[in-house]
Formats: C-alpha cells, structure tokens, sequence
C-alpha cells in the first residue's frame, strides 16, 4: 500500500475513532442548547428594542447572534477542544496514542474535524432557530438568502481557527477548564481586534468577522479571501505545531 | 473513618491545587476582563473624568468572566477526584461532608483573593487613565467587593452542585458558560428577570447606575446604595444549594 494511501487509511480510522469517542457524551447537547437560548433570548431583545432598531432579518440576526459570536461560542468550542483531549489526558492513554502507529498530524487533524463538527451543529442549529423564529415572529422583507448563506459559511470556515487554537492549547494545558477560560478571554480579545481593524487576521476575531453579527462589516471580496487565508493559515500552523509537537516532546503522564 | 479536621482538609485542598497555577489562571481572565475595561475607559476618559462611570460598566464585564471564572476554579478542585477516580479511597480517610466543605472554603478564599485583585486594580487603572473624578471611598469599595464576592460564591456553590453530581468535567463548565451568556443577555430585559438568573445578580447587585436623558443625549452615573433583599436572596440561595448538594453527595453511591 502506497504511503499517500496509507496515511488516508490512518486519517480515516482516527476520524472514526473521535466519533466514537464522542458516542452518547452530553457534549452534541450543549451545541444545541446553546444556540437555542440564544435564539430565544435574541427574540425576546428585538421585541423589546423593536422601536430602537430597523425591523427586519438583519437587526433579528444581529441580536441572536451578537453576543454568542463574541464570547459565548469560542468558549463552547473551547470546552469541545478540552473534550476532544480529555481522554488521552486520561491514565497512561497518552503513552498509549504515542505508541500507535498513526502519523501525528493525523491525531491533529482528525480531532480538528470532530470540532469542526461540533461547529457545524451550532453553525446549523442557530440557521435553523433563526429562519423559523423569523418566520414565527413575522420578521418584514424578504429572506436575504446570499448574505445569510455567506455569513453563515464565512463564520463556520471562521470558527475553524478557534478549534484549531483551542486544540493547541487543550493539548498543551492539561486542566479541562483552564483551556475554557482562554477561549473567553481569546473572544474578548477578538472583539478588541476587530475594533482596531484586525477583524480578518486575528484568529478569534474570523468567526464574528465572517458572521458580521454587528451588522458594521463590508463583506467584500478583499475581506471574504482574507477570512478564508487566515483561518486556513491558522489551522496549519496549529496543525504544524502539534505535529512537531507530537514527535519531539517526550512522553510524560 | 479518620476524623480530618476542617483547617487539615482546608490545607489538603490547597495542596492538591498546586501546580494546577489555579491564581495564575484566574489573574489570566482578570488580565482579559482589565484590557476590555482599558479599551473602554480610554475612549470615555476623554469626555468625561467620572469614575463612577467604571463602576457602572463593571457588572456587564463581571457577568461575561466572572461566572466562568468560578467555573474553572471549582472545576479544577472537584477535577482532582473525579480525573484519578479516587472518591472512594478519599472517602475511606475523610468524611464526605469535610471534604465539600473544605472544596468550597478553598474555592471561596481563592475567588476572595482574585475579587480583590480585580477591586484594587480597577481602582488603580481608573486613575491612571484620569478618571479623578467621585472616585469611590473606601466604603463604596467595600460594598463593590462584598457585592461581587456574594455574586461568585453563589456562582461557585451551583458550579461545585453540579460538579459533584457528575463526573464529566463538561456539564459544570458548559453551565459556566451558560451562566455568563444568561446573565448578559438577562440584563438587557426588565430589571425583574434579573432576579431569577444567578450570573445576573452582577447587575442586581450593582453598585452605580446610569441615568439617560433622550432629550439631552447627557448619560449621568450616580452610586447605588447596596441591594440588600438582592443581598439576601443571594446568601439564601448559596446556603440553600450548599446545603442540598452536601446532603446529596453524603448520600450518593460512588
């Protein structure tokens, strides 16, 4: 068997194994849960700001999404990147994976794609939750498909980097929560990025970028291609980094 | 059963938190909240030199970090056991009550010590960025840092329930997160949900309010005197889910 083909058997059998792993754990609930407050919550804002703001599918994003985009989400995904290493965290699993005859970058990359997942179920959830409650709520205008479908992918490419980031640190940081908190603080850090115009460079900044959940991002061309360089630059560089990491640092409990 | 007393078992958490950089963690997300503050502060102190302004926006900062910020610090305590699996053997040498008692002593001295830090540091920024004006006695401070620290001890006590029951580490930090987007969110309706969301206590407990004037466009910030039915509700409800989670985890089958 060729090695290109090998290395596609290996990737294939690790992203089975990361599902697996994640077989009835709790944490598919909290990707759903999650968006629904939020939806709910955001319905009940643009309600009672209806007078403030423009009615319309724009100001009902806005208010959904505003604060889960900044803060709310990299945590989730923080906590999701934790999951996805707490088991070889766990007993001597770690000498265990640094024995298997799986290429690094293959452990990288099939745990990016669980997370990128478990994006994707937020990503789909708020979609949903918000096409429905806009119709519930009898939102005027008509349905801006391009823009949402647009902001929707640019924010799920965009919250690649934060899985990408927080998968790094999760692996470096053994404490499940620790990696939580920098998530958080990698949000509010974001959201001063974008405010000095580091919006489509700084990883935790892409994902509000992309999903211009503050209504004040041109998504251009120019910005869109930057949005997409940067977070697949920074889901390289971290999957580079945990493969170096992976083959030159000891083993250690 | 050996009988541990209250200070030893205080000391063996302690011992167990070291080198899981529990304070090092908790300054990172200070460090996080005081940038978002600085950014603020340094586009108002230009309009205005009045520090009570900080002390209004202080309880939206504290609802977003705070509630994880106790999240991680409980987490990490309760972690120790459930990680190693070692509850049965602890509980072959401690009561279960001693041992609680001690998790929630230790992550309250720790939360007391971060809490400080932050009170001390805002002060300080809030001056170097020349915000000189009505800047808060030491009375007022003392009920920012009794109104905050209430605030967190119940946040810890609902996080630490909830870590008890389950094992996974997941469920208390996703609550975590919960809480600080609930309290957020809470704040921008009526003033009465705020009183049903713990992480929203930040605002019910809130030591300055702003006064909008629509006609003016003119904000004006004025001190609040301290919430104390908010106050009450807030050592009920961490007595309350103190007590029951106590109860619950002596009685639970491990």
């Amino acid at each position: 068997m060729s090695q290109k083909r090998e290395g596609a058997v290996s990737l294939a059998a690790c992203v089975c194994a990361e599902f697996i792993k994640m077989r009835r754990a709790p944490i598919w609930i909290a990707f759903l849960v999650l968006p629904a407050v939020s939806t709910v919550i955001g319905c009940a804002n643009y309600l009672a700001n209806i007078d403030v703001l423009t009615p319309g599918w724009e100001s009902l994003w806005t208010q959904q999404t505003l604060f889960v985009c900044y803060f709310f989400l990299p945590a989730l995904l923080g906590a999701g990147a934790s999951y996805l290493w707490r088991l070889e965290h766990q007993g001597s699993n770690w000498n265990e994976l640094m024995a298997a005859p799986i290429p690094a970058w293959c452990v990288f990359t099939a745990k990016l794609a669980a997370g990128a997942f478990l994006s994707a179920v937020a990503f789909a959830a708020m979609t949903a939750l918000f096409v429905v409650s806009g119709l519930v709520l009898g939102v005027p205008g008509s349905f801006p498909v391009a823009e949402f479908v647009e902001e929707v992918a640019l924010g799920w490419v965009g919250s690649l980097a934060i899985v990408a980031i927080q998968l790094v640190v999760s692996l470096l940081v053994r404490n499940f929560a620790a990696p939580v908190g920098i998530a958080l603080g990698g949000g509010i850090l974001g959201l001063l990025a974008a405010t000095v115009g580091l919006g489509s460079v700084f990883p935790y900044a892409l994902m509000q970028t992309g999903m211009n959940s503050n209504a004040l991002v041109v998504l251009d061309a120019v910005t869109i291609a930057r949005i997409l360089v940067m977070s697949v630059a920074w889901v390289v560089a971290a999957g580079t980094f945990v493969s170096v990491w992976l083959r030159r640092v000891d083993i250690h409990a | 059963m050996g009988s541990v007393t209250l200070p030893v078992a205080l000391g063996l958490e302690f011992r167990k938190t070291r080198r899981r950089h529990l304070c090092l963690i908790g300054m990172s997300l200070l460090a996080f909240q005081l940038v978002w503050l600085c950014a603020n502060m340094s586009s108002y102190a230009k309009k205005s030199p009045d520090f009570t302004a900080i002390l209004a926006m202080l309880p939206a900062l504290n609802a977003i970090v705070l509630p994880l910020l106790c999240t991680v610090v409980v987490s990490t305590m309760v972690d120790v056991e459930n990680r190693a699996d070692m509850w049965k053997e602890l509980l072959t040498m401690q009561d279960a009550r001693s041992v609680v008692v001690a998790k929630w002593l230790c992550a309250a001295l720790v939360i007391g010590v971060l809490v400080t830090v932050q009170t001390v540091v805002v002060v300080v920024v809030g001056v170097s960025f020349g915000l000189t004006e009505n800047i808060p006695c030491p009375a007022l401070l003392a009920q920012y840092w009794v109104s905050t620290f209430v605030v967190c001890l119940m946040l810890a006590t609902i996080i630490q329930a909830i870590c008890l029951a389950t094992a996974n580490p997941f469920v208390p930090l996703v609550a975590g997160v919960g809480l600080c987007f609930l309290g957020l969110f809470v704040a921008y309706l009526p003033q009465v949900f705020s009183w049903l969301i713990p992480s929203a206590y930040f605002f019910v407990l809130a030591v300055a309010g702003l006064d909008f004037d629509a006609a003016s466009q003119v904000a004006r910030f004025h001190v609040l005197p301290l919430n104390v039915p908010g106050l009450v509700v807030a050592v009920l409800v961490t007595v309350a889910v103190g007590v029951l989670s106590l109860r619950a985890f002596s009685r639970k089958e491990l």
